[in-house]
C-alpha cells in the first residue's frame, strides 16, 4: 500500500530529465526546396494569368500568322527578310516583362546552341555565311513561338487551336492538363507544407515522404478528373469544344492581318530584288 | 570613335580592357545599390539616347565625321555608374551587331567612351554646379562637363591610335597596326572633337537634359512624376531622323577599312601601304555590317538597326531588373536627387 502511494505521489523520472534535445539541422532542406520550386511556377502561372489577354487581336489569328512567317522564313534567300523579322521580333520582345523576356531567350537560346552545334562544320569546312544564317533563323522560329506562348493564356490557345480543327480529344486533354497541373500543384503544396509543420530537424525518410506525396497526388488526381468530367457533364458538357460566334471583328484583327500582308509584301520583293 | 579591331596592337587591347574590368566590377556594384529595381529600365532608355546619339554622324574638318555621345547625359540623369554601364552595353550592341567599333577592342572603346567621358563629364559638372544655384548656370555645368568628357575621350583614343606606330613596327619600318603617329593622330582626332563633335555633344546633353527634367522630373529626381511616354516619343523621333547620319559621307578617322587606309592622304600625302595587321589581322562578320541590313536601301536599314539597336539595349536592361530583388529603399535617397 505504502508503495503504491510512493509511486502515486512521485513525479516520473523521465519527466524530471532536463530535455537537451537538439535537432540535427538539414543542410538541404528537402522539403523546402521542393515546396519553393513548386511554388514558383504556380505563382508564375498565376502572374501569366493576371498578366496575359490583354491583345484584342484573335488568337487563330496569332497562331497562324506566326505559322506563316515561320514557313516566309525558312522560304527566305537573303539576310534581309530575316533581318527585318529580327527587328519585328526584337521590338515586341523589347515590350515583354523581364521574366517573359528571360523565357523566351532561355528558349530561343537553347535551340541556337543545338543548331550551332550541328551546323559547326559548315563553318569549319568553309561556310560560315550558312552557319550564322541557318542559327539566325532558328533563333527567330523558336523567339517567335516563345513569344507567342508566354504572351497567349493557354485557354485562348485551346480555342485558337479549335479553330484550326483539331480534333476535340486534344483540346480537352490540354485544357485537363493545363487545370491539373494548377489544382495538383496547389496540393502538392498543401501537403509539403503539413509534412514541413510535423518534421523536426533532419528527416531519415525522405524518400518515403516524397513517394507519399505522390501517391497521394496521384490518386487525388484520379478523384479530380471524374469530379471535374462529371461537372463538365451535368453543365451539358458532350465532349465538343463549340466555337464562340463572335458578331464583332475587333479591328486589332484587321491591323494584325494587315501587318502580316505587309510582311509578304516585303518577302516577296526583298527575294526578287536579290534574284535581281 | 569607334577603334575598330586590328587599328590597336591586342597587347593594347589587353590592358585597356584590364584596366576596365575594376571599372566594370564597381560600377555593376555600385548601380546595384544606387538604382532601384523599378529604375533599371531608365538605364536602358539612357543606352538608348547614347546608341542613337552615336548614329548621328557629322562631317568634321578634313573630310571625316564624328558623333555625339551622351555619355554625360546619362551620367546627369542616372549617375556616372549607370552611365558606365549603360554606354558599355550601347557599344556592345554596336560592335556586335553592327561592326561598329572593333570586338578586340571593345574595351578600349569602354575605356574611352564608358569611363572617360561619363566620370569626368559628371566630375566637372558637379564641380561647377556646386557653385551655381540658378537652372541656367546647371545647364551651361552641364554643357561644360559634356565638352570636356568627349574631348578627354577623343584625347585617349587618339594616344592609344598614335603610340602604336611608335611600338609595332616591322621589319621595313611599316606599322603593323594603326600608322599614324601621336603628330598625326593628336591634332586629326583633336580638330573635329574641340569644334563640331564637342559641340554636337553639348547640344545633344542639354536639349535632352532639360527635355526630360521638364516632361519627366522624376527620371532625375526621386518622388517627382516620372512620365515616360514622352521621353518614348523623343526616341522614335530620333530614330527617324537618324537616316541624317548618312549625310555625312566620310568615314571616321581611324575607322577606315583595310581596302581604304592606303589611299588616306595626310599631310598631303597617301600612306601607300596597308599595314599587315590590318590586312590579315582578326577578323568579325557582325550580323548587319555598318547598319545595312541585307540589300535594303542604305536608309531603311539604317533606320531599322536604329530601332533594333534601341530594342536590345532596353531587353538587356528589362532582363537585368527581373534579376534584382526587389528593394524599396524608403530611407535612402536617390543618387539623381544629389544634384
Amino acid at each position: 500500500m505504502q508503495q503504491e502511494e510512493k509511486e502515486c505521489g512521485q513525479i516520473p523520472e523521465w519527466l524530471l530529465r532536463e530535455e537537451d534535445y537538439t535537432p540535427v539541422t538539414e543542410r538541404d532542406s528537402f522539403l523546402e526546396k521542393t515546396m519553393r520550386a513548386i511554388l514558383s511556377v504556380l505563382a508564375r502561372m498565376k502572374a501569366e494569368k493576371e498578366y496575359i489577354g490583354k491583345s484584342k487581336t484573335a488568337p487563330a489569328l496569332r497562331i497562324a500568322g506566326a505559322v506563316f512567317v515561320i514557313v516566309l522564313l525558312s522560304l527566305s534567300k537573303n539576310l534581309a527578310f530575316a533581318g527585318l523579322v529580327f527587328v519585328l521580333l526584337i521590338v515586341r520582345l523589347a515590350f515583354c516583362s523581364g521574366r517573359q523576356i528571360k523565357s523566351v531567350i532561355k528558349g530561343a537560346l537553347g535551340a541556337v546552341l543545338i543548331s550551332a552545334l550541328i551546323l559547326a562544320p559548315a563553318a569549319i569546312l568553309g561556310h560560315p555565311h550558312t552557319f550564322v544564317y541557318i542559327t539566325l533563323k532558328v533563333f527567330l522560329s523558336v523567339t517567335l513561338l516563345g513569344i507567342l506562348s508566354n504572351t497567349l493564356p493557354w485557354n485562348q490557345i485551346t480555342s485558337g487551336l479549335k479553330w484550326f480543327h483539331l480534333p476535340d480529344i486534344f483540346i480537352f486533354t490540354l485544357d485537363l492538363t493545363m487545370h491539373y497541373i494548377m489544382q495538383l500543384g496547389e496540393i502538392c503544396c498543401q501537403m509539403l507544407f503539413a509534412l514541413r509543420t510535423r518534421t523536426i530537424g533532419k528527416s531519415p525518410k525522405k524518400a518515403g515522404a516524397l513517394t507519399g506525396i505522390l501517391g497521394v497526388t496521384f490518386l487525388k488526381s484520379k478523384e479530380l478528373s471524374q469530379e471535374t468530367y462529371d461537372a463538365m457533364v451535368c453543365r451539358g458538357f458532350d465532349g465538343t469544344y463549340p466555337l464562340r460566334n463572335r458578331k464583332t471583328f475587333p479591328a486589332a484583327n484587321i491591323g494584325y492581318g494587315t501587318g502580316l500582308m505587309v510582311i509578304a509584301v516585303l518577302f516577296f520583293y526583298l527575294e526578287h530584288v536579290s534574284a535581281g | 570613335m569607334h577603334i575598330p579591331d586590328n587599328y590597336l596592337s591586342p597587347a593594347t587591347c589587353a590592358v585597356l580592357t584590364t584596366a576596365m574590368v575594376p571599372v566594370w566590377a564597381r560600377a555593376v556594384k555600385k548601380v546595384k545599390t544606387e538604382i532601384t529595381k523599378e529604375k533599371m529600365p531608365l538605364l536602358g532608355v539612357g543606352a538608348a539616347f547614347s546608341f542613337l546619339g552615336m548614329m548621328f554622324n557629322l562631317p568634321l574638318p578634313g573630310g571625316t565625321t564624328g558623333h555625339a555621345v551622351g555619355g554625360t547625359l546619362i551620367a546627369l540623369m542616372l549617375g556616372p555608374n549607370a552611365a558606365c554601364i549603360a554606354v558599355s552595353i550601347a557599344l556592345f550592341v554596336q560592335a556586335l551587331l553592327f561592326g561598329d567599333g572593333g570586338i578586340l577592342a571593345f574595351g578600349a572603346n569602354c575605356f574611352n567612351m564608358a569611363f572617360v567621358l561619363p566620370y569626368l563629364g559628371y566630375g566637372i559638372y558637379q564641380l561647377l554646379a556646386g557653385h551655381t544655384k540658378s537652372e541656367k548656370g546647371k545647364l551651361v555645368a552641364a554643357g561644360i562637363g559634356a565638352y570636356a568628357g568627349i574631348n578627354a575621350a577623343a584625347l585617349c583614343a587618339a594616344v592609344e591610335f598614335g603610340i602604336q606606330p611608335l611600338i609595332y613596327t616591322d621589319a621595313s619600318g611599316q606599322a603593323l597596326y594603326c600608322p599614324y603617329p601621336l603628330s598625326v593622330s593628336v591634332p586629326a582626332m583633336m580638330i573635329g572633337h574641340l569644334t563640331i563633335a564637342g559641340l554636337a555633344e553639348v547640344i545633344f546633353t542639354v536639349a535632352v537634359y532639360s527635355f526630360v527634367k521638364k516632361t519627366s522630373p522624376g527620371m532625375l529626381y526621386q518622388q517627382r512624376e516620372t512620365k515616360v511616354r514622352p521621353v518614348w516619343i523623343l526616341l522614335l523621333l530620333l530614330i527617324v531622323a537618324v537616316p541624317l547620319g548618312l549625310l555625312a559621307t566620310g568615314t571616321a578617322w581611324g575607322e577606315w577599312g583595310a581596302d581604304e587606309i592606303a589611299q588616306i592622304v595626310t599631310g598631303g600625302k597617301a600612306l601607300g601601304y596597308t599595314p599587315d595587321q590590318l590586312a590579315n589581322g582578326f577578323s568579325f562578320d557582325a550580323l548587319f555590317p555598318d547598319y545595312t541590313i541585307g540589300n535594303m536601301p542604305e536608309w531603311i536599314g539604317y533606320i531599322l538597326s536604329a530601332v533594333a539597336g534601341v530594342a536590345v539595349v532596353v531587353i538587356i536592361f528589362k532582363v537585368a531588373a527581373s534579376f534584382m530583388k526587389n528593394t524599396d529603399k524608403y530611407d535612402q535617397q536617390d543618387v539623381s536627387c544629389k544634384q
